[in-house]
């Protein structure tokens, strides 16, 4: 009796398990989008924006929802609310189904389906996968004003014979974040300047404090071209064809390389570097006081050095005050450069009827000042466009240093649009690393940089 | 004279004893599974190999018949061999420790067992834990663990006695054996499965005849335990070689094949090319070398354990 009892829970329990297991199944089948929208749904949902009859399919990431519960950025989610319900009420035949694939595999997926002619009507784009899509990506020069309002590197990333064709809808860039107490004390509060004054101070800081007084991130080539593009150096020649064997560039490689090396040889940087892949490390380094100054992106500002020690009850809220921002190091003889990213909106949809007109007004509202400023303002971002940054009524952040991370976009330089890129980064990325580890000299790394490229662009 | 019943009848006999053949024919029974192979392990296979000689790539709908020409590049390329080196020294290293620490632990445990001391089913358990994590995960937890700095718990507890910060990720040496490692920590599991799930098939009696004639442990060790679990071993030996041969996730999170390429393995090497590079082509070119190299090294296992007639 008792074991009846038993046995029976059991195979029930199996056979609910089983059954909830098939039901949630056909749940998620089903949970595609159908004809019209129910008149009491909102106008604005997670997968939905506006209620007209006509889909239009959109793939972006939960980073950019727009509403705040499902937001993995939940202070920008109202911003982008507001900007997709004046497109949806401008639009009312019109609805944006809207798809979130696994991050992993949506370059891949998204890739592989436009070249079948699958592609959705539209994609959010990390400004680096732009390249890749110049073939199937749709001109937007109809829906966004004022091209020349946007920072030299859009005009040069996103733009192919004319065409406008990516919404480039805020950017970053990377730059030197040091102590000024260290440096008041090293260098009379100045940050270094060129690579020499670097070295300089960075040896002084080295000897005297019980710290590392330089890092940067080896696993990011953006954060390092800087140091290529500021000796004089240059990836690709008008035609996208690598040009890293030519003398001049290849100079400034092994000068780039050999800068490292110098830094890890005379102490100033450790060679741990080499192990630094995620970008909060470095910040969390300095606020533990382990570090004076590394190369970082401009938000880190706020997210890692500000936020942090602000909500930490046993530090006194202003010391985050202490990190401040400079240009990255440059040689004597170069110019200051720093590298810039940030995510893009583009359209698949040919033609300039109904439905394409739609999409790429949706993705032309990316763009505009009104909604970038707001957007950039909720989300700590920097926009894209000069004008955006001169109007406080569009842009008044509290991020600090927001003025001179504007100066520093003036000599931003973006990934090269091209394809190669993808290979020119990790190739960097390892010559980087096997310099910092002295399994190669300056000059083999950069010449099996070049070698690779060179074949990887042949095969290609 | 025929009636229709008589015919029927007959049709139906005809039909039960040919039902009784195809019953006691092997074929209905595997078909299924053949069916499921040929779909989800051949098709595949196949595809990856036809693939192996064009350049289809991920970012251009054009694609072309290139002979051997992905396989010329990859003879003529020295990082290949680099890799190849690099993997070798890795599946060398876990095929020796998984299975010498499985070994070790399922003699333990099973002596536990059966000296019914306590802690046997915990031990199993917590081995087995390792095992049932995913490789990305353990990869992450070794690298939270190895942190070249205060942050990282082991160097932590290497600064308490006055040692490191030791460069765990950042020196190539280091590097690569510590994603031996932390392989090994999460692959001795499944040897220890294996092989004390083949403990449990020695015959007593064996140990008992070998005690009379009086071998001592060593030899009841080297004489009985030992030939008793050679195809167990073999089995585990194959297994473990394929897996260390294929390692991806581990080492993709670990050290992502850093610093510089020092721990740069096939399996990664193949990532990369196919959806790094995008080049589809390339990338299935150093699938099959890695299929040959597996189904070599099986062959060779084979022919070393001479099984062919216990499996």
């Amino acid at each position: 009796m008792a074991d009846g009892q038993r046995k029976l829970p059991r195979r029930t329990v199996v056979s609910a398990v089983g059954a909830g297991a098939i039901t949630s199944l056909a749940g998620c089948q089903g949970g595609g989008s159908g004809g019209s929208v129910d008149e009491s749904a909102p106008l604005i949902s997670h997968e939905r924006f506006g209620k007209g009859d006509t889909s239009l399919v959109y793939q972006t990431s939960t980073f950019y929802t727009p509403i705040e519960d499902q937001s993995d950025q939940p202070a920008a989610a109202p911003a982008l609310k507001q900007q997709h319900e004046e497109w949806a009420d401008n639009h009312p035949d019109y609805r944006i189904d809207v798809e979130y694939p696994a991050f992993g595999q949506w370059k891949n997926n998204l890739l592989t389906s436009a070249a079948e002619g699958n592609a959705p009507d539209g994609s959010t784009l990390d400004s680096k996968w732009v390249a890749d899509f110049y073939e199937y990506l749709q001109p937007l020069n109809d829906y966004v004003d004022d091209i020349d309002d946007f920072f030299p590197f859009v005009r040069e990333t996103a733009m192919r014979d004319g065409d406008l064709l990516a919404a480039w809808k805020y950017t970053g860039c990377r730059c030197l974040y040091y102590r000024q107490d260290v440096l008041d004390t090293y260098n009379n509060g100045d940050p270094p300047v060129t690579w020499e004054e670097l070295l300089e101070v960075g040896q002084a800081i080295a000897d005297g404090e019980e710290m590392d007084a330089f890092m940067f991130p080896t696993s990011s080539a953006l954060a390092n071209l800087p140091y290529f593009w500021s000796a004089g150096g240059e990836l690709l020649d008008e035609s996208g064809a690598p040009v890293l064997g030519a003398d001049a560039n290849r100079a400034a490689l092994v000068d780039a390389l050999a800068f490292i090396r110098d830094l890890v040889e005379t102490g100033v940087t450790p060679q741990r570097v080499a192990s630094v892949e995620e970008i909060e490390f470095l910040p969390r380094e300095g606020r533990a006081g382990n570090l004076a100054m590394f190369v970082g992106n401009n938000d880190q500002i706020e997210r890692n050095i500000k936020n942090p020690i602000e909500t930490d009850d046993e530090i006194p809220d202003d010391r985050w005050e202490r990190w401040k921002v400079a240009k990255i190091p440059r040689p004597a003889d170069g110019e200051h450069t720093t590298g810039v990213g940030g995510w893009t909106e583009g359209t698949f949809r040919e033609g300039d009827d109904g439905a394409a007109a739609a999409m790429k007004s949706f993705i032309g509202k990316f763009a505009e000042p009104e909604s970038m400023g707001r957007y950039c303002e909720a989300a700590a971002l920097l926009p894209t466009r000069e004008s955006v940054f001169d109007d406080d009524e569009l842009y008044d952040p509290d991020t600090p240093y927001q003025d001179r991370f504007r100066a520093f976009l003036q000599d931003g330089i973006a990934r090269p649009p091209r394809p190669i890129y993808s290979t020119i980064a990790s190739e960097y990325v390892i010559a980087i690393e096997n310099v910092v580890t002295g399994q190669a000299s300056p000059e083999s790394a950069a010449q099996t940089m070049i070698t690779n490229v060179a074949d990887e662009y042949d095969a290609t | 004279m025929t009636t229709p019943d008589s015919t029927t009848d007959r049709s139906f006999a005809r039909l039960r004893a040919v039902g009784r053949r195809l019953l006691d024919h092997p074929l209905p029974w595997l078909a299924p599974t053949l069916v499921l192979l040929a779909v989800f392990q051949l098709y595949p296979m196949v595809e990856a190999v036809l693939m192996s000689f064009t350049n289809e790539s991920l970012v251009s709908p054009d694609t072309e018949f290139v002979g051997i020409e992905q396989y010329a590049r990859l003879a003529t390329d020295p990082q290949f061999w680099e890799m190849l080196r690099v993997t070798a020294i890795y599946a060398f290293s876990s095929v020796v420790l998984h299975v010498l620490l499985g070994l070790v632990l399922a003699l333990a445990i099973d002596y536990g067992v059966r000296r019914g001391l306590r802690g046997h089913l915990t031990t199993r358990v917590s081995v087995l834990l390792a095992w049932i994590v995913p490789g990305i995960i353990i990869g992450l937890v070794w690298k939270v663990m190895l942190v070249e700095s205060q942050f990282g718990a082991i160097n932590y507890l290497l600064g308490l006695v006055g040692v490191g910060p030791v460069p765990f990720r950042s020196d190539p040496t280091l590097a690569l054996i510590s994603t031996i490692v932390a392989g090994t920590w999460r692959g001795t599991a499944f040897s220890m499965i294996m092989i004390y799930g083949g403990l449990q098939r020695v015959p007593q009696r064996l140990y008992e005849a070998a005690r009379v004639d009086g071998a001592g442990r060593w030899n009841r060790f080297r004489h009985v335990t030992l030939p008793q679990l050679k195809s167990v071993l073999f089995v585990t030996i194959v297994l473990v070689t394929i897996y260390a041969l294929n390692t991806f996730d581990l080492i993709f999170a670990l050290t992502g094949g850093g610093p510089g390429r020092s721990t740069q393995v096939l399996a990664l090497f193949m990532y990369q090319e196919a959806f790094q590079d995008n080049a589809l082509g390339r990338g299935a070119s150093i699938a099959v070398v890695m299929l040959v190299a597996n189904l070599a090294l099986t062959a060779v296992y084979l022919y070393a354990f001479d099984v062919s007639e216990e499996i």
